[in-house]
């Protein structure tokens, strides 16, 4: 059963680990003494096992300087030799306490992709901020910023002791080359790739990260004259980035599938594949590969304006939002084409706008599966 | 014989979802059996570009049963989901955050079948205001 606890004595003990008999005592060595003459109703001999002792003991003594935490510093258990440790539990190894972004850092990232509108691929390059993670700190940026706009208070305070107590990656001063605050590269593990497969290739053939895609998603083998043509895996990306409608469907219906590329194309940012491979190949023309470099961004991000810009327009062609005055609802109004072709020969085909009528909803049928297998946001 | 635009009810208990459908006005007993002199235009001419007078394919309204509430409608010309979904993306900084109500709707139809004099039920006027294809109706106290 967990210990009362007068109230009188709780802000006393919280900095340590409430003792299982009730005390006045505020210190912790004669906490332990006094555990017997406390328990008044109490008969019986006190269990007080040694692990707790030494528990006690440690809180006493070594323990007791990690009481207060240095303002800038992790409060950390540290190495024997006295140094700074990032792992808060000496008996989990694994657990590794991670720096988050400090303030400035933080802040800049927002200044760059907001202010300097630079894409968020590049400053993720700059920075070393994952993409996933730029965008949520310009959403959370935005967010506290309109809350100080609406005079709204912020949790300061608690903001501030948690930067002081958990590592953070700082803003390099102008002029000074950002650590990294991540790798920023990951390749996500592409659930195709799970299988075996064994896949006999004649010695004779090359066979590239582009033809191991194309196996794994069970699609023809690439013709030989197109494959030659494809030096490096890398040579794809590019293409790929500007014209994502490129990528080759396998399968019917359900099953439909698109071919799985080669990891220096699903990885986040593949122009860096293409900057080593130019720094490699042109060890004395640094110049020359950063501008090669800056003109392929560009380009991407070029490409990469227009698609947004295209589907935009196009979603605004049949969507119309109407917020009506005095109204707590908008209606977004999506036109409806009837053709032949979009509502079936009668009008009445299942894809056709609307409920169907005649056709049973099984949703209530016994045995039938009513979690749902997929979210449409 | 009145055409009308209604809504038409579907989805669950508490979960309503209504199909926009073109309907016969149910008969009051008066006029019943004087629906003789009536057309109707048959619902496998749907392509917008048959709309006009010349191609479309007339049947007398003799052939069609009276329509039940529930029963088949002439032509669904669209949906209407009144269950408001809220919004998830990070709301506009002006504009406080409206949740959305759907609204799928062929214009080209509604258009159609309100010159052909269909008439409209009160919420679907409604609809067809927001779509701005009619007026609103004048209030009470605006006729007043």
């Amino acid at each position: 059963m967990a210990p009362r606890i007068q109230s009188r004595s709780v802000s006393t003990l919280l900095p340590y680990l409430t003792s299982s008999s009730t005390s006045k005592s505020s210190s912790i060595p004669s906490l332990c003494s006094s555990s017997q003459s406390s328990r008044q109703f109490s008969v019986s001999a006190a269990q007080q096992t040694k692990l707790r002792r030494q528990m006690f003991e440690w809180l006493a003594t070594q323990g007791s300087g990690l009481k207060h935490h240095v303002p800038g510093e992790t409060n950390y258990l540290k190495w024997a030799d006295g140094t700074q440790n990032n792992r808060p539990f000496p008996n989990n190894p694994n657990f590794v306490s991670e720096s988050i972004l400090s303030e400035e850092l933080r802040n800049e990232v927002y200044v760059r992709v907001i202010e300097k509108k630079k894409s968020p691929r590049a400053v993720s390059v700059e920075l070393g901020i994952d993409m996933n993670r730029i965008a949520a700190v310009v959403r959370l940026v935005e967010l506290e910023r309109r809350q100080r706009e609406k005079g709204k208070s912020l949790a300061l305070p608690y903001a501030r002791a948690v930067h002081e107590m958990v590592p953070t990656t700082p803003l390099a001063p102008a002029g000074e080359r950002q650590t990294y605050h991540e790798p920023i590269n990951d390749l996500p593990v592409h659930p195709a790739t799970g299988a075996q497969i064994f896949y006999p290739v004649p010695e004779s053939r090359s066979f590239t990260r582009v033809d191991a895609g194309r196996v794994f998603s069970g699609a023809p083998a690439l013709e030989k004259d197109v494959s030659d043509k494809i030096t490096h895996p890398s040579d794809l990306a590019e293409n790929l980035i500007q014209r994502p409608g490129a990528i080759e469907w396998v399968g019917k219906g359900d099953n439909a599938r698109q071919v799985l590329q080669p990891a220096d194309v699903r990885i986040p940012h593949p122009q860096l594949v293409q900057l080593a491979r130019d720094r490699a190949a042109h060890p004395e023309e640094r110049r020359t590969v950063a501008y090669r470099h800056a003109e392929r961004l560009e380009r991407q991000e070029k490409a990469e304006k227009q698609r947004l810009q295209r589907s935009q327009q196009r979603r605004a062609m049949n969507e119309e939002t109407v917020k009506p005055q005095g109204s707590r609802f908008s209606f977004r109004i999506k036109d409806a084409v009837v053709t032949k072709e979009s509502v079936g020969k009668d009008g009445r085909a299942p894809w056709a706008p609307g409920r169907r009528y005649g056709v049973p909803t099984n949703d209530r049928k016994r045995g039938t599966v009513k979690i749902p297998t997929r979210v449409e946001i | 014989m009145v055409l009308r635009i209604r809504l038409a009810r579907f989805g669950n208990k508490h979960q309503p979802f209504y199909n926009i459908v073109v309907a016969q006005a149910r008969p009051s007993t008066h006029c019943a059996g004087h629906g003789r002199s009536g057309y109707y235009r048959e619902s496998d001419e749907t392509g917008v570009d048959a709309m006009k007078e010349n191609q479309l394919n007339w049947t007398p309204l003799t052939r069609l049963s009276r329509s039940a509430r529930g029963a088949k409608p002439l032509e669904v010309i669209g949906t209407y989901n009144p269950i408001p979904t809220a919004r998830t993306d990070v709301p506009d900084a002006n504009v406080a955050p409206r949740s959305y109500k759907d609204i799928t709707l062929d214009k080209a139809r509604a258009k159609y079948w309100l010159g052909v004099g269909a008439q409209a039920s009160d919420p679907v006027w409604k609809l067809l205001n927001l779509a701005r294809l009619v007026e609103p109706k004048p209030k009470t106290y605006n006729k007043a």
